[in-house]
């Protein structure tokens, strides 16, 4: 399997990044800042897109596998103790294992340089898929932010998760 | 027609309420925790925090003064932020200790709260706390509040560990605390 790694967002990279997270399947997956769960245009989302290069609280990173195949945020704007992070993957890519390994580099990173002691991430209660990837890090659900959005005609709401650092070194000690 | 509950009035924030703002502020019992440290707010700050904001009709958040209709003191505010349209809002109280345990914090909450369903028109309205202010808790819970998250420890506050709470309330749970009141809000989506 290609080997997966993250790397800073740069410049270069925010077209590549705003095309793949125009990808209809990725209408309320794409986790960006005021962002709205609609189709929108690359060209759109680009500005988004841009204030990764140097976000504030945060970092945020490109999942490469021999070219974007994913993006990789996280952010502690309220407090360092408890960061979040959201990963999408591009549909063309997806079901390869490359999202849980981008997870693991991600909390290996929150975990091994900062001061976490847990990070929480959520997905919409629509996304059966999404919830049993986040369920598969090994994670905790912390339950539901209630009539979070619309979507087919029905509010849903957004399943909270928090991977707590001894869960995590516990993981990690297993050698998972 | 002012935002009247059975005690008190909201009403817009004054000059002469700065130094109640920056004592609620800056008190480490309540509201001053995490990024919202150190309590060394000055009048001067909360003045311009609260004197920049321009005219707007895409405002969305509003801050009121909570004032007893009885004698006129000023017991706290009650705010709400990040609205989505029609949708959603994040709302907060803050009461002078002076007033705990009155009902005060509780008419001017659920003040608020009809003012956000009615006028509006929101769908669910959210809270953020955490059990390390269990009062605070009660009093969400009788507004009609539930937990909708917990996340364990994830606070740290007078040297604990807290869990952080998000709370949030829909719309059809509000109206049923208040039959005298009639939902008319047409809902595509339904309950």
């Amino acid at each position: 399997m290609t080997q997966v790694r993250l790397r800073p967002v740069d410049s270069a990279d925010v077209a590549a990044v705003a095309a793949m997270l125009a990808h209809p399947d990725l209408v309320g997956r794409r986790g960006l800042d005021g962002d709205r769960d609609a189709e929108r245009s690359a060209t759109a989302l680009t500005a988004s897109v841009d204030g990764l290069v140097n976000p504030q609280d945060g970092d945020a990173w490109v999942v490469d596998a021999d070219g974007v195949i994913g993006l990789a945020t996280a952010g502690w704007w309220w407090d360092a103790l408890t960061p979040w992070t959201h990963i999408v993957i591009d549909p063309a890519h997806q079901r390869l294992g490359h999202g849980s390994s981008a997870a693991g580099l991600v909390f290996d990173r929150l975990f091994l340089t900062t001061v976490a002691v847990l990070v929480e991430y959520s997905v919409p209660s629509w996304d059966a898929d999404g919830l049993s990837f986040a369920d598969s890090l090994g994670g905790e659900r912390t339950g539901a932010r209630r009539r979070s959005g619309l979507r087919n005609g029905r509010y849903h709401d957004t399943v909270g998760f928090a991977l707590r650092r001894r869960t995590w070194e516990d993981a990690r000690a297993a050698g998972r | 027609m002012p935002l009247e509950g059975d005690m008190i009035r909201l009403r817009e924030v004054r000059e002469s309420d700065l130094e109640m703002f920056v004592r609620l502020r800056n008190d480490l019992a309540t509201q001053a925790w995490s990024r919202t440290l150190p309590p060394d707010y000055t009048v001067e700050m909360i003045r311009r925090r609260y004197w920049d904001r321009d005219f707007s009709y895409r405002r969305d958040h509003g801050i009121f003064v909570v004032e007893l209709k009885v004698g006129g003191d000023v017991a706290g505010m009650v705010s709400y932020s990040d609205v989505v349209d029609r949708m959603e809002a994040s709302w907060g109280l803050a009461i002078d200790e002076r007033f705990w345990g009155t009902g005060v914090a509780l008419d001017a909450g659920d003040t608020l709260l009809r003012f956000l369903f009615d006028e509006l028109g929101l769908r669910v309205v959210r809270l953020y706390t955490h059990t390390g202010n269990p009062r605070a808790v009660a009093a969400f819970g009788k507004l009609g509040f539930r937990e909708a998250v917990r996340v364990p420890n994830a606070i740290f506050k007078s040297g604990h560990h807290a869990d952080n709470l998000s709370m949030d309330l829909l719309r059809e749970e509000w109206f049923a605390l208040h039959p005298e009141l009639e939902d008319r809000l047409i809902d595509p989506f339904g309950s």
